[in-house]
């Protein structure tokens, strides 16, 4: 946009001037101070009374208005309180949960329920219990809910004496959070029911074994089926004398 | 994280050399600086090829690069440098198709100048001189002509008349608009003459004609009144002479070798020429891409040419420049492989030799035949190492020294070499003789000062002294006037030729004629330190005292009046040499047991006065005054003397070295430099190298102070430990080092100064491409491949094959002749190392596996495999499932063509690893679709790159079985490293992906990627979020995965989502960060993390294509960070680079520079002009030494 401007008056150009700069500057209006409304004309979100402004220009013209600059005092107050009202609530939540060591409760209900019943489906004989949960980064992250109760689900004060001190020592290589993953949801998913108990009780090293040739089948390529048979997965390769899935060595020391 | 990029050593190969006039030297262009052989500045560290011309008459060089500027640099001996004389722009900076410099050519006689692009563009500049003889340059004239390729140009020698340039071009104008290809199919290149007419000032396209032949390169033929003028066009096959006028074309067939392995199909091409010209006559050598030369003269009647002879020369390996010195000399320079300096000590003239000519009738498609042969007219006077290419580098101590070696394969084809380098300097063993004891000191001396060589070597016992006389041979004398029954002190050449021997009782001072005085001590006091020159002693005795002697102009040794008490026992003294011309020298230095050094005054105004102290972390040991850093300065008498600064050097107890500057005039002492040497006390011994003076340091490895080309070097000897030593020459080694190790006597000689690294070369078949270290027995496995090669049995099929054809093609009654010459033709075995290898054809792949020892070098076990299959990639590994066995393993391609890329599938070898490590015992080959270029190790189990899948194999009884699979990477896996779960793998044009291995679903599942698509050549992991790659663009990246990234697919415990829901255009979900880019310039091949000394700090290690390495080092506190910032920002405006790129937009080649200061341009601090030197110093708030120390700190904490 350029255009000529004729004659020399000083005021001409620097009115000039200030039209571009306000214009120029007007894009800096935040978003929360005004809207565009579907009729293409603004409101000022700061001024209690809504004034509505056909262009931009006239928009920052109000901005700069008395009125509007005490509205502005009064906006960002309101917004300041709102805030720390928003952090009280959230830190007094935060308390309660902590005394109360609720669980989270999860942001997608559906996953949750399927979850839910996906274990109640594989873990017949032992109730469900929220606290069989992968530990995720998110979960940590993410403010308690309310949950149900804590009677009778001894794992719940277990994970922390016993699952723990047994990371370290995993086989599994890697980062000890993942390895506790993986230990933790490979319990769950056991078919055997044995096994399903036994996730009550401390890790044993047997248990332990077990596991780790559970997941070693798994990664090598083994996959159990409706009735609990191992199988082999389609996409995998397996050495051609190979029809039964390695069995569990027994301990040396078998007590 | 901030970064500082140190090049430890310089890219070595060479792309362009020339040679002038400023004393024979060559000028050769590496992919990023000038390097005169001799000397070697660097003055830029930004052209990407530059293009080097001199003017034969003056010495100006002309360079293009990809600056978009033309620069006229004139070398400056006595300063060492280059100086800029102008710098013209002309067009955008950066490689383009039609900015000019990639093309550049000057009219002989100097009086123009043409730089020309690939395409389209040509400017000329018109040289000249003013009033005051400067050179002046003109202001461009356009050559232009649109849709034109250029090949190649040169400028014609004309004499005098107006300049004239001859170009090889093709005009696609007609092809392009051609829907039909016939146009395409029948262009020719043409040779086109352009004239700079200097009356009216501008160029006209004189002349052109189309070519039967598509030639590669023309050479000009000596013109005026040298020789007839025109110029030979090198083509496929043929070499053609043209000019103007009446002459017609003289072709001559290029001579092929008798018996050639290589496809006789395949066209023959000269590849490099350079020319010799003298006043009566002139010819050419041009090398075939064999390496085969050839002398190429020119048969003229009446300034007609009638004839071209061609005649075999020798064969070297195969250059990219040669230059023929006024001296005699043929320098040859590779891009990859080393290069030589050759004596050319015959002309090829006489000799048997059959010489070709384009008189000859021969058939059109017929060529002449010779036998290549061992060198013959040229002798091998000297080689240069070049480490490009460097394919593959691991750092690490096997050889339990340490300090860690640096293992590198480069080379390429039969010219490839592992090689071991370890820092420090070459020492070559010149004798090693026994001595009946343990000697503790040893000195030698000469007879007479104007003398050029030593006479006696003073070796000192526990009880006694040996004196050995230099001649022919080394052997002991008595008559030489020393005390033999007594141990010695010190010893040295007194006055002119007297000589004085200290030892505990006393001073012995022997005349010329023998005739000797003697100064006893005084009761019971003996002499426990000594210091000597040319003219001065100065004894300590028990107690502390100090006396003083010095030597008046009669010869005679008098006794200052006075003696000096010191206040505690004397450890250690020097005494500087006598400067020419003075009497004595000023000041002596005192080491004193109470952790302190003095400087005595001598002067007799003020003598035995103390002038400056300096307080000591520890104990001293030992003392040198050196001067040191000096330029040769020519007197007005024509005496040739150095100025340099004295510098005290400082041996402490405890292993440090430190070096303080001496005041010359007030003896204080200033700007100390400290080092850590080694494990025992530093005993520090002044010695000759390159006509000045350096400080060998002894501790329990021995280094070398010097100063070479205006830097000072502190490198050790790559030697076993030394205990006293020095300086030592005789004629068969005019600066070497005496020395003691033990019970023997040792003669030493450094040769190559100022080299960083020290070079052990073991050779190899194939161009290596990987190598892997077996971590128990330390051993490596290698694999080289080749492409357009033949396998060891191919070849001898082949020859058998050749060899029955021979036999079969005779006649009757040639039968035997046949079979005889047959069954030599078997027997000859040429190293194919000089010859080269038989090309195979496009399509054929040679390669093998190799156990090597990286000590020995020796290849302990070696699987050949077959025709057309190519090893990319190699690993070596354990799979817990089957016991303790070590496996390599190795992928193979199968029928790989290039272009366009197929593939007819891959393999993975498994060896296992036998007898202790030492030889590979076949398993079994498991065959895959594509090719694997990837494999590493993980959980038990292996991953595999093919093509674009990644795989996990596990080990089978027949084969690997597959276990896992991902689809994912977009084009090509080259790739692979783990860390704990994670897996990081690179694509070979989309950057890193991050991937995690699920065990329980059995899936591997992209959870993170960069944001840019980085070809990535190598990679290395720096910590479990942070990937340093590099590119094959020359940058290094490296990128961080942000804090909060999640391997983990949250809410979805079957990974599904990672897998479907793909973020915005197909990536992951998660980003990584980047935190450095940086451009190197160079295509970067291997990427560690490592220490490169002992007890230094981590640095990651980079190695280029073209053979230089490079570390990138982290700042450790912030005002460092801000003080290199500063000072680089300071050396971009004060220093800017020789060829006249911008620093920064360079470094900023494909991505902006981020995070990393260039501490190569830093460095250019200390050869900067001292007035500049001072006034970026003060802009920083700092002196000039503060910098340069710093610049030295933040090196030598990481490398050397």
């Amino acid at each position: 946009m350029s255009f000529k401007r004729d004659g020399d008056d000083k005021s001409q150009l620097n009115i000039l001037k200030k039209r571009r700069v306000a214009d120029l500057l007007s894009n800096f209006i935040p978003e929360d101070e005004a809207t565009l409304m579907k009729n293409g004309r603004y409101a000022c979100l700061v001024c209690s009374y809504r004034p509505v402004f056909d262009t931009v220009d006239m928009l920052t013209v109000h901005r700069q208005g008395k009125k509007h600059l005490l509205g502005l005092k009064m906006f960002y107050g309101r917004k300041a309180r709102l805030k720390s009202e928003i952090s009280k609530r959230q830190h007094e939540n935060y308390v309660q949960s902590e005394e109360t060591q609720e669980e989270p409760s999860s942001s997608a209900p559906l996953l949750a329920q399927t979850r839910r019943l996906t274990h109640h489906a594989l873990l017949k004989t032992v109730e469900y219990n929220s606290c069989h949960r992968k530990p995720s980064t998110k979960a940590e992250r993410r403010p308690t809910g309310g949950g149900p109760g804590r009677y009778g689900n001894p794992c719940n004060k277990t994970p922390s004496s016993s699952w723990t001190p047994e990371v370290p020592q995993t086989v599994l290589a890697g980062d000890p959070v993942d390895a506790n993953a993986e230990s933790s949801s490979a319990s769950l998913e056991t078919g055997d029911p044995a096994a399903a108990l036994q996730a009550a009780e401390p890790l044993t090293p047997q248990r332990r074994r077990e596991l780790d040739h559970y997941l070693k089948l798994k990664s090598d390529g083994w996959v159990q089926d409706r009735s609990g048979q191992w199988v082999k997965d389609e996409n995998v390769e397996f050495d051609s004398d190979e029809d039964e899935p390695a069995p569990l060595v027994p301990l040396p020391t078998g007590d | 994280m901030f970064l500082y990029n140190i090049t430890l050593q310089r890219a070595t190969g060479i792309t362009h050399a020339i040679h002038g006039n400023f004393s024979g030297e060559l000028l050769r262009g590496l992919a990023q600086m000038f390097l005169l052989t001799r000397l070697c500045p660097i003055y830029s560290s930004v052209t990407v090829s530059p293009v080097f011309y001199v003017f034969i008459s003056v010495d100006y060089i002309v360079v293009g690069s990809d600056s978009g500027r033309i620069v006229i640099l004139e070398y400056h001996p006595s300063k060492n440098q280059f100086e800029k004389i102008h710098q013209e722009t002309f067009g955008k900076s950066g490689c383009r198709r039609i900015v000019p410099g990639q093309f550049l050519a000057v009219d002989p006689k100097g009086r123009a100048v043409m730089i020309g692009a690939i395409e389209k563009q040509k400017l000329v500049y018109i040289l000249n001189r003013d009033a005051a003889a400067r050179l002046t340059i003109s202001s461009p004239l356009e050559a232009h002509k649109a849709n034109t390729l250029v090949y190649h140009v040169v400028g014609v020698d004309v004499g005098f008349e107006n300049p004239m340039f001859a170009c090889l071009e093709m005009d696609y104008e007609e092809a392009d608009n051609d829907p039909t290809g016939e146009a395409a199919a029948n262009t020719q290149q043409t040779l086109t003459f352009y004239e700079l007419d200097l009356g009216l000032n501008h160029v006209v396209r004189k002349y052109s004609e189309a070519l039967e032949e598509h030639g590669n390169f023309l050479i000009t033929v000596p013109g005026g009144s040298d020789g007839p003028s025109g110029v030979l066009i090198c083509s496929e096959n043929y070499i053609t002479y043209k000019n103007f006028g009446d002459q017609p074309d003289i072709r001559c067939p290029i001579p092929r070798r008798r018996n050639d392995l290589d496809d006789p199909e395949r066209g023959m091409i000269f590849v490099c020429s350079a020319t010799h010209k003298t006043k009566s006559m002139f010819f050419f050598l041009a090398q075939t891409e064999q390496g085969d030369i050839f002398k190429v003269t020119l048969e003229t009647d009446e300034e007609m040419v009638t004839e071209i002879r061609l005649k075999y020369f020798d064969t070297i390996p195969v250059a990219t420049a040669m230059c023929v010195l006024k001296t005699g000399f043929l320098f040859v320079s590779s891009e990859f492989g080393n290069h030589y300096l050759y004596q050319i000590a015959h002309l090829g003239d006489d000799d048997e030799e059959p010489e070709f000519s384009s008189a000859m009738p021969l058939e059109e498609g017929d060529t002449f035949f010779f036998q290549p042969r061992p060198l013959k007219n040229l002798v091998l006077v000297d080689e240069q190492e070049n480490l490009s290419p460097i394919m593959s580098c691991q750092i690490a101590d096997l050889a339990n020294e340490d300090t860690p070696q640096l293992y590198v394969a480069c080379g390429r084809g039969p010219r490839s070499t592992l090689r071991v380098l370890r820092h420090g300097l070459e020492v070559s063993e010149m004798a090693v003789s026994e001595l009946p004891g343990n000697p503790n000191a040893v000195w030698t001396v000469r007879r007479h000062v104007e003398d050029e060589f030593d006479a006696y070597i003073i070796v000192s016992f526990v009880n006694a002294t040996l004196v050995l006389s230099i001649g022919e041979t080394v052997e002991e004398v008595t008559d030489s006037g020393f005390l033999g029954t007594t141990p010695t002190l010190s010893c040295s050449l007194l006055g002119e030729d007297a000589l004085v021997q200290v030892y505990p009782d006393g001073i012995r001072h022997i005349r010329a004629d023998k005739r000797v005085n003697e100064w006893k001590t005084p009761g019971k006091k003996t002499i426990v330190r000594c210091a000597v020159n040319q003219r001065q002693v100065v004894i300590a005795l028990t107690g502390g005292e100090l006396v003083y002697f010095e030597m008046d102009p009669s010869g005679q040794l008098n006794e200052y009046t006075e003696r000096k008490e010191m206040s505690a026992d004397v450890v250690c003294m020097s005494l500087a040499n006598v400067p020419p011309g003075e009497q004595r020298s000023r000041f002596l230095a005192v080491g004193l047991v109470d952790n302190t050094v003095r400087i005595i005054s001598l002067d007799p105004s003020d003598c035995l006065q103390p002038l400056s102290m300096q307080a000591l972390p520890a104990q001293p040991e030992s003392l040198c005054i050196v001067e040191m850093g000096g330029v040769e300065k020519q007197d007005e008498i024509g005496e040739k003397g150095t100025i340099g600064f004295l510098y005290l050097n400082i041996g402490l107890q405890n292993g440090v070295l430190l070096r303080t500057v001496l005041d010359p005039v007030t003896g204080d002492l200033s700007d100390t430099r400290t080092r850590y040497l080694g494990s025992r006390p530093v005993k520090l011994f002044r010695v000759r190298m390159q006509g000045q003076e350096a400080v060998l340091a002894m501790s329990s490895r021995s280094w070398l102070s010097y100063s070479y080309q205006s830097r000072f070097h502190l490198t050790p000897l790559s030697y076993e430990t030394l205990e006293y030593a020095s300086g030592f020459a005789s004629e068969q080694c005019p600066e070497g080092i005496v020395a003691i190790s033990t019970n023997t006597l040792r003669i030493l000689a450094l040769e190559k100064l100022g080299a960083v690294f020290n070079q052990v070369a073991f050779p190899l078949q194939y161009t290596p491409r990987k190598f892997v270290i077996h971590p128990e027995t330390n051993n490596l496995i290698l694999i080289e491949t080749d492409h357009n090669a033949y396998t060891e049995t191919t070849k001898a099929q082949r020859k058998q094959q050749m060899a029955e054809e021979m036999v079969e093609a005779a006649g009757e009654d040639e039968r035997e002749l046949a079979a005889e010459m047959a069954a030599a033709f078997l027997n000859e075995n040429l190293p194919e190392a000089i010859f080269g290898a038989p090309k195979a054809g496009a399509g054929q792949w040679a390669s093998l596996v190799r156990l090597v020892n990286p000590i020995q070098g020796s290849t302990l076990d070696q699987v050949q495999l077959e025709q057309n299959e190519a090893a990319f990639s190699v690993a070596v590994c354990r799979f817990p499932n089957t016991g303790d066995d070590w496996y390599v393993l190795v992928g193979v391609a199968r029928d790989m063509i290039l272009n366009p890329r197929s593939v007819g599938g891959g393999f993975i070898y498994t060896y296992r690893l036998t007898a202790g490590g030492e030889k590979l015992e076949f398993v079994h080959k498991t065959p895959v679709e594509d090719v694997p270029l990837a494999i590493a190790p993980f959980q038990g189990r292996i991953l595999v790159g093919v093509g674009k899948l990644l795989r996990i194999y596990d080990l089978g009884k027949k084969k690997l079985l597959r276990k896992c699979e991902n689809k994912h990477v977009p084009n090509l896996v080259t790739g692979i490293y783990t860390i704990g779960q994670r897996v990081i793998v690179s694509d070979v044009q989309e950057s890193l992906f991050w991937v995690r291995y699920r065990r329980n679903e059995n899936q591997l599942i992209i959870f993170a990627d960069d944001t840019y698509p980085r070809w990535v050549t190598t990679a290395c992991l720096l910590d479990y979020d942070t990937m340093a790659s590099a590119d094959k663009f020359g940058n290094i990246s490296i990128v961080r995965l942000p804090p909060n990234t999640s391997d983990d697919v949250d809410e979805d415990p079957t990974g599904n989502k990672a897998l479907w829901d793909r973020g915005l255009l197909n990536g992951a979900s998660q980003k990584a960060e980047v935190v450095v880019n940086y451009h190197i310039g160079e295509t970067v091949l291997s990427l560690q993390k490592t220490t490169l000394i002992p007890g230094g700090s981590e640095s990651l290690v980079y190695t280029t294509l073209s053979g230089g390495i490079g570390i990138l080092v982290p700042f450790t506190s912030h005002e460092d960070h801000d003080f290199f910032q500063h000072l680089e920002m300071h050396m971009r405006s004060e220093f800017p680079p020789l060829c006249g790129r911008d620093h920064l937009s360079f470094r900023s080649y494909y991505f902006p520079v981020k995070n990393v200061i260039d501490g190569d341009l830093c460095e250019q601090f200390n050869s900067m002009d001292p007035h500049k030197q001072k006034s970026v110093a003060e802009e920083l708030d700092r002196t000039p030494p503060e910098v340069s120390k710093k610049l030295e700190d933040i090196r030598t904490r990481y490398a050397f």
